[in-house]
């Protein structure tokens, strides 16, 4: 399935109408805080508190999320994959969606709430991310290629945000 | 008024270090302080935007 119109605002807003609990990271949390980045996933780390994981699993469906399957094969998302701490690769109507039980060293949703701020998208629209202090030191932590080539601007953006 | 231009010309070179435009590292200051312009949900529309482009790019629907 490819998404006719990529579009990370209509599947947060999706979310968010679902009561679904989660913190943006990954490139869109960048993004939300000025990083100059583009991504084209947009990355979630969701509550996996059971009542959450059923609004999520709500969210998905309206969002005709299935997994990215290099098959081709249509799988669509379980409840049993959501409450656990790996990472679910999927589509959706409005573009590609990672859901991630858990980042970094075993940082799940309750582990990641302290370091979080609620930034307003729109007046019917508040999400909340990871600060940019906190991004910088997960993919610093991750030390893969892609996070390591996208420190440099995220560390500029957060000098430039303290001045 | 010789000693206000002085001071106007001294303070120049200084304000000028301060807004350059690149990092020592090679990042581009001036994106940076364009997108920290806009609001959260005006930055997100400039990634969708982008992500939208890239894909007209690669299905080939630009017109030449």
């Amino acid at each position: 399935m490819e998404p006719s119109q990529p579009d990370p605002l209509l599947i947060l807003q999706a979310m968010s109408e679902h009561g679904v609990e989660f913190i943006v990271v990954g490139g869109v949390c960048g993004v939300l805080h000025g990083a100059p980045i583009t991504t084209f996933d947009l990355d979630l780390v969701h509550s996996r508190e059971p009542g959450n994981v059923a609004r999520l699993l709500a969210a998905l469906k309206e969002l005709d999320a299935r997994h990215r399957d290099p098959g081709g094969r249509t799988i669509r998302p379980t409840e049993a994959l959501l409450l656990s701490p790996g990472h679910q690769l999927l589509m959706t109507r409005h573009g590609p969606l990672d859901l991630l039980g858990e980042i970094g060293r075993h940082h799940g949703y309750p582990e990641l709430l302290p370091d979080t701020v609620t930034v307003t998208v729109s007046k019917d629209l508040r999400v909340r991310a990871l600060t940019l202090a906190a991004l910088i030191r997960e993919k610093e932590a991750a030390a893969r290629a892609k996070d390591k080539a996208v420190l440099p601007i995220l560390r500029r953006t957060l000098e430039e945000k303290s001045r | 008024m010789a000693k206000a231009k002085r001071q106007r010309s001294d303070r120049a070179p200084q304000s000028r270090r301060k807004r350059r435009t690149h990092s020592a590292d090679g990042v581009d200051l001036t994106l940076i302080r364009w997108m920290l312009s806009l609001t959260p949900g005006e930055r997100l529309k400039v990634l969708r935007n982008n992500m939208r482009a890239m894909m007209r790019l690669r299905n080939g629907t630009v017109a030449t």
